[in-house]
C-alpha cells in the first residue's frame, strides 16, 4: 500500500478487519509480524510511538488518550514541553497551544482542564496534538463518531488544508458518505488482509459496501419451535443513556432467536444493559410476557431475564471464585436465609454436566479454565432458574470453535424450549448460523430489520452504515 | 477461595510458646484471664471492620467512635442525685478491721442500694459518704460502705442523696442505635455519594474524636459509683475453666499434674457470640456469599443480581455497632473517658487484626476465626512486652515488625504456591 503527500486515503472494513491494527503498526504501538514500511523512500524500524512521532507518523486514537485533570495545554504537550533551564516555560506552552487550537478551530482556554470538556472538543484537542508533532502522515481513527454535524464540516475543512500542505492522510471510518466526500482512495481490508483498491470516481456506496463484505456465509440449518411464538420480551420507547436519546423499540418472540448486530460502538451493549437493569433506564417500557418489568437486576433477574454480558472478566464471572460458586451464584438467592452447600454442588455438577465444562472439579478456580469453559459457566449460572428472555452478548467471543458450536447448539436448544434469545454479535457467521432474525442497530437506534430471508451481509452493512448519509438519489 | 489462614494460627502458638519460655509467669492466671478479656474488646471491633474490609473498603473512624459512644453512654446514663433533707442522726457506727464500715441511722428509711450517699456538715464544707447497700441484723438496718468515714460521729446529723441514673439496658441500646447510625451513614456516602471509604471514614476519625471532646468541654468523664451491679456484671466473669500444666510453668505450683482455673470473661463470652453469628453469616448464609463477591467484584455481583449497595451499607453498620459495643464495654472497663485520647489507633489494631487474619485489603476475601486468632497475636505481643519486661516504647516497633513479617511470610509463601502448581501443571 502506498501514500503520497497531499492525498487521503480512507481504510475501510468490516469489525475486525484489522483496520485499526494496521494503523497501530504504523504509528509503532503494534510491531509487525512481518513486512515493512517506508517512508519518503527510507526503510523505517522503530522500537515504539516515540520513534513513528519523530519520523513524522502521528496517530489521532478512536479511543480519547487525554488525562482529564491536566489542561488543555498541557495535554496538546505532554512529554514534549517546551522548557527554559529545565523548568516548565508557561508562557511558551500557552502560546504555542493557543496557536494549534486556533488551527484546528477550536476555541477554549489553554488553561481550561480537559475533564469537563465535551467529548467533541477533546477530539479536537486530540487532532491538533498530532498535528502539533509536525507530522506528514496523520492517521485518524474514527475521528468523526463522537462530532457533530458542524464540527465534522470543520474537520473536513482542516482536512482539505492540511491536504493542500502536503500532509498524507489516513482516514478510517464507517461513515461511507464521509469517505465519498474525502477520500482520494479507498483501500478494503478484510480479514486481516488488504482486498480491494477503490479509486477516485470508482467509490460509491455500493461499491465500497460490496468490495467490504465480498464472502459467502455457510448458513447453518437451524430449526425452531414454532408453536411458540408468543413476545417473551417487548421493548417500546426505550431511552438508553440519557433521556434526549432515540427511543428503542424491538420485540423477542418465544423460541426466536433475534440477534442484534451493528458497527462497533453503535450502542448494541447499551441496550442490552439497559433492558436488564444495570444501566439506569431513562423511559420507555419493557414487557416481559405482558408483564411490565420495573428497574433494577435483581426484579428484572426475577421477572425471568438474563444477561450474558460481553466481558466475562469483569462482568460474567467472580473470576477468583471457583466454578461451583460462579455456577450458583445467581440461583442460591432461591435457597432463603441460608446456603445449602448439598443443593449447591447438585445444582452446580448438574450446569456443568448440562453445558458440557470441562473442569477437574467445582472446586477449582475459574481462572484456571479455558475462555470457552468459562463463558459456558457464565451462561450456565442462569439456567437453574426459570429464565424466559436469555440475552447474550458478544457469546463467543475468545472462544474456541468446538466450544463456540457447543455454545451454539445449546443456544439453540433453549429457543426450542420456548425461550426468547437476544444475541448481540459482531461476527457475521454467528449470525448467520443462529439468528431467525436480525435487529441491525446504528447510532442507538434500531436501523432496520431483517428476517431470515432477507439475511445478506450486504443488508446488513447497508442499514448498519445508513445512518446519517444524504438521501440517495 | 476463602480467607483461610493457618500460618496465623501457627504465628499465635510461636508466640504463646515463646513468651511462656522466656517468663513462666506469661501464662499465670491473671495474665490468661486479661489476655482473653483484651483479644475479645479488640476481637469485636475487629470482625467489624473485617465486614468492611471484605467489601473492599475501610473502617478508619472506629477509635474515634469508641471515644464518641463512650462518651454518649456517660451522658444517656446521665448520673444524678435526688436528695432527702435531715433524715435523721447517726444511731451507731462500727468499723470493723475487716469488711465494710456499717452505720446505723435513727429513722427508718426505704432500702438504699449501691451508689447511694449520705451528706453531713464536715469540717470545712458538705462531706459526702458513699454507701454500697445495706444489711439488716436483728430487726436492725445498717447501711454499709466501703469508706471508713472516720469524721462521722454517732449524733451527726446526715441527709440521704439517692443516685438517679438511666436503665443502663436502655443506655446501651441508644448507643448502639448511634453506632448502626454512623454506620449507615457511612455506608450510604460510601455507596450513593460515590466517596471513597477511606476519606469517609478519615474524616470520621477527625469528626467523631472532635465531638467527642465538644460534648464533655475535653474533660475526662465517668460513670463514679454508678451501675454498679451492671458493671460487674459486663466486666466479670461468666464462668471458669480449668487449664493443665500452666500451674507448673508459672510457678504457682511444683507439680505438673495440678491443673489451673482460668476465670472466664463476660465480654469474651460476648466475643463467642458475635463470632458465631458473624462465622454464619460468612460461610453460611446466601447474604454473606454476596458480601465476599460484592468484594470480589462488585461490578460481576452487579450483573448476577446481587443488591451490592444494600450489602455495602450492612457492612459499615456492622463495624459501626461493633464500635459502639466495644465503646460501651471499655467504658465499663475504664469507668472513664478520656475524649481526646481514649481508643486512639484502636482503629488500626482492628485492621492489623483482620489482615493478619487473613482478610484482603482489595476485598473479597476473610473468614471469622482468623480474624479472632490476628487479634490474639496482638494482644499476645503486647502482654509478652509487658512481662518480659521490655520498655513500653518498644510496643509500636514490635508489633509493626510482627505484623509485616507475618504478611511478607503470606505473600512468599503464595507466590511458592503458585510456582509450585505451575510447575506441576507444565510437567503434567
Amino acid at each position: 500500500m502506498e501514500v503520497e503527500g497531499g492525498q487521503a486515503i480512507a481504510v475501510i472494513g468490516e469489525n475486525g478487519a484489522g483496520k485499526s491494527t494496521l494503523m497501530k503498526v504504523l504509528a509503532g504501538i503494534v510491531s509487525p509480524d512481518q513486512g515493512q514500511i517506508e517512508l519518503d523512500g527510507q526503510v523505517l524500524s522503530w522500537s515504539g510511538p516515540r520513534d513513528a512521532i519523530d519520523a513524522g507518523i502521528a496517530l489521532i486514537h478512536q479511543e480519547l488518550n487525554l488525562h482529564d485533570n491536566l489542561s488543555v495545554a498541557e495535554n496538546l504537550f505532554l512529554g514534549r514541553e517546551p522548557s527554559r533551564f529545565g523548568l516548565l516555560d508557561r508562557a511558551e506552552l500557552r502560546r504555542a497551544a493557543s496557536s494549534w487550537l486556533d488551527r484546528v478551530g477550536l476555541s477554549v482556554s489553554p488553561d481550561a482542564p480537559v475533564g469537563p470538556l465535551p467529548i467533541a472538543s477533546k477530539q479536537l484537542i486530540e487532532i491538533a496534538r498530532a498535528l502539533s508533532t509536525d507530522a506528514r502522515v496523520v492517521i485518524m481513527d474514527e475521528p468523526t463518531s463522537s462530532l457533530s454535524e458542524d464540527e465534522s464540516l470543520r474537520l473536513f475543512e482542516l482536512i482539505e488544508r492540511l491536504r493542500e500542505e502536503g500532509v498524507a492522510i489516513l482516514y478510517i471510518s464507517h461513515r461511507l458518505h464521509e469517505i465519498i466526500r474525502l477520500a482520494d482512495r479507498v483501500e478494503v481490508l478484510r480479514d486481516g488482509e488488504h482486498v480491494e483498491t477503490l479509486t477516485k470516481g470508482n467509490i460509491t456506496h455500493d461499491t465500497m459496501v460490496r468490495a467490504m463484505v465480498g464472502r459467502d456465509l455457510t448458513r447453518r440449518s437451524h430449526e425452531t419451535a414454532k408453536e411458540c411464538l408468543e413476545p417473551r420480551l417487548t421493548v417500546s420507547g426505550l431511552k438508553v443513556g440519557s433521556r434526549a436519546a432515540p427511543p428503542v423499540d424491538l420485540q423477542v418472540l418465544g423460541g426466536e432467536v433475534v440477534a442484534l448486530v451493528g458497527l462497533v460502538g453503535a450502542g448494541r451493549t447499551e441496550i442490552v444493559e439497559t433492558i436488564f437493569g444495570v444501566r439506569e433506564r431513562f423511559g420507555g417500557e419493557i414487557l416481559i410476557d405482558s408483564e411490565p418489568l420495573k428497574g433494577g437486576v435483581d426484579s428484572a433477574i426475577a421477572a425471568g431475564l438474563a444477561l450474558v454480558p460481553e466481558d466475562r472478566k469483569r462482568t460474567g464471572l467472580l473470576i477468583q471464585s471457583s466454578v461451583g460458586d460462579n455456577a450458583t451464584i445467581v440461583s442460591m438467592t432461591r435457597e432463603g436465609v441460608f446456603r445449602s452447600r448439598k443443593t449447591e454442588r447438585a445444582t452446580a455438577a448438574e450446569l456443568i454436566d448440562r453445558l458440557r465444562v470441562k473442569t477437574a472439579s467445582q472446586e477449582i478456580e475459574i481462572a484456571s479454565l479455558s475462555g470457552g469453559n468459562q463463558q459456558k459457566v457464565a451462561l450456565a449460572k442462569w439456567l437453574a432458574g426459570d429464565v424466559k428472555v436469555l440475552m447474550l452478548d458478544e457469546p463467543t467471543r475468545g472462544v474456541d470453535i468446538g466450544a463456540k458450536s457447543e455454545i451454539y447448539e445449546v443456544i439453540d436448544q433453549l429457543a426450542s424450549q420456548g425461550m426468547g434469545v437476544l444475541v448481540v454479535s459482531s461476527e457475521m457467521e454467528e449470525v448467520f448460523a443462529i439468528a431467525d432474525r436480525v435487529i441491525v442497530i446504528s447510532d442507538g437506534c434500531v436501523a432496520g430489520e431483517l428476517t431470515r430471508s432477507e439475511l445478506t451481509e450486504e443488508a446488513i452493512m447497508r442499514l448498519a452504515v445508513a445512518k446519517g448519509e444524504p438521501a440517495q438519489g | 477461595m476463602r480467607g483461610k489462614n493457618f500460618g496465623i494460627f501457627a504465628l499465635l502458638i510461636a508466640i504463646v510458646v515463646i513468651a511462656t519460655w522466656l517468663e513462666g509467669n506469661f501464662v499465670a492466671a491473671a495474665n490468661l484471664k486479661t489476655l482473653i478479656r483484651d483479644t475479645s474488646l479488640y476481637g469485636l471491633i475487629s470482625i467489624g471492620v473485617a465486614m468492611v474490609i471484605i467489601t473492599g473498603g475501610i473502617d478508619l473512624s472506629i477509635g474515634s467512635l469508641i471515644a464518641l459512644c463512650g462518651v454518649m453512654m456517660v451522658q444517656v446514663i446521665d448520673v444524678r442525685y435526688e436528695r432527702y433533707d435531715a433524715i435523721g442522726s447517726i444511731v451507731a457506727i462500727e468499723r470493723p478491721d475487716e469488711g465494710d464500715t456499717r452505720i446505723r441511722i435513727d429513722t427508718g428509711i426505704d432500702p438504699v442500694r449501691a451508689g447511694d450517699r449520705i451528706v453531713y456538715a464536715g469540717a470545712f464544707n458538705e462531706s459526702k459518704v458513699y454507701l454500697t447497700g445495706q444489711v439488716e441484723e436483728d430487726g436492725n438496718v445498717w447501711l454499709t460502705s466501703g469508706n471508713p468515714a472516720r469524721s462521722l460521729q454517732t449524733g451527726t446529723e446526715v441527709s440521704l442523696e439517692r443516685i438517679r441514673y438511666t436503665n443502663p439496658l436502655l443506655a446501651c441500646g441508644l448507643v448502639l442505635l448511634a453506632g448502626a447510625f454512623i454506620g449507615a451513614l457511612h455506608g450510604l456516602l460510601v455507596t450513593r455519594a460515590h466517596l471513597q471509604p477511606f476519606v469517609v471514614t478519615l474524616c470520621g476519625l477527625l469528626v467523631y474524636r472532635g465531638l467527642a471532646r465538644v460534648w464533655t468541654g475535653d474533660d475526662q468523664v465517668g460513670l463514679g459509683s454508678a451501675l454498679a451491679d451492671f458493671k460487674a456484671t459486663v466486666t466479670g466473669n461468666v464462668f471458669e475453666f480449668p487449664l493443665p500444666l500452666v500451674a507448673k510453668l508459672s510457678g504457682a505450683s511444683e507439680s505438673w499434674s495440678e491443673w489451673t482455673w482460668i476465670a472466664f470473661p463476660f465480654t469474651g463470652v460476648l466475643l463467642i457470640i458475635v463470632a458465631f453469628a458473624a462465622w454464619i453469616f460468612l460461610e453460611h448464609s446466601v447474604a454473606g456469599r454476596h458480601l465476599l463477591a460484592v468484594g470480589e467484584n462488585e461490578e460481576a455481583a452487579r450483573f448476577s443480581g446481587i443488591r451490592t449497595e444494600r450489602l455495602i451499607v450492612m457492612a459499615y453498620v456492622v463495624s459501626g455497632l461493633q464500635a459502639a459495643l466495644a465503646g460501651i464495654l471499655f467504658l465499663l472497663e475504664w469507668n472513664s473517658v478520656q475524649p481526646g485520647s481514649s481508643g486512639n489507633f484502636y482503629e488500626l489494631y482492628a485492621i492489623a487484626a483482620a489482615v493478619l487474619g487473613g482478610c484482603s485489603l482489595r476485598g473479597g476475601r476473610g473468614a471469622v476465626f482468623g480474624v479472632i486468632a490476628g487479634a490474639a497475636v496482638m494482644r499476645c505481643l503486647y502482654k509478652a512486652i509487658v512481662v518480659l519486661g521490655i520498655e513500653q516504647q518498644w510496643e509500636m516497633v514490635i508489633i509493626g515488625g510482627a505484623l509485616l513479617a507475618s504478611v511478607l511470610f503470606d505473600e512468599i509463601w503464595r507466590r511458592y504456591q503458585l510456582w509450585k502448581s505451575a510447575k506441576s501443571v507444565v510437567t503434567s
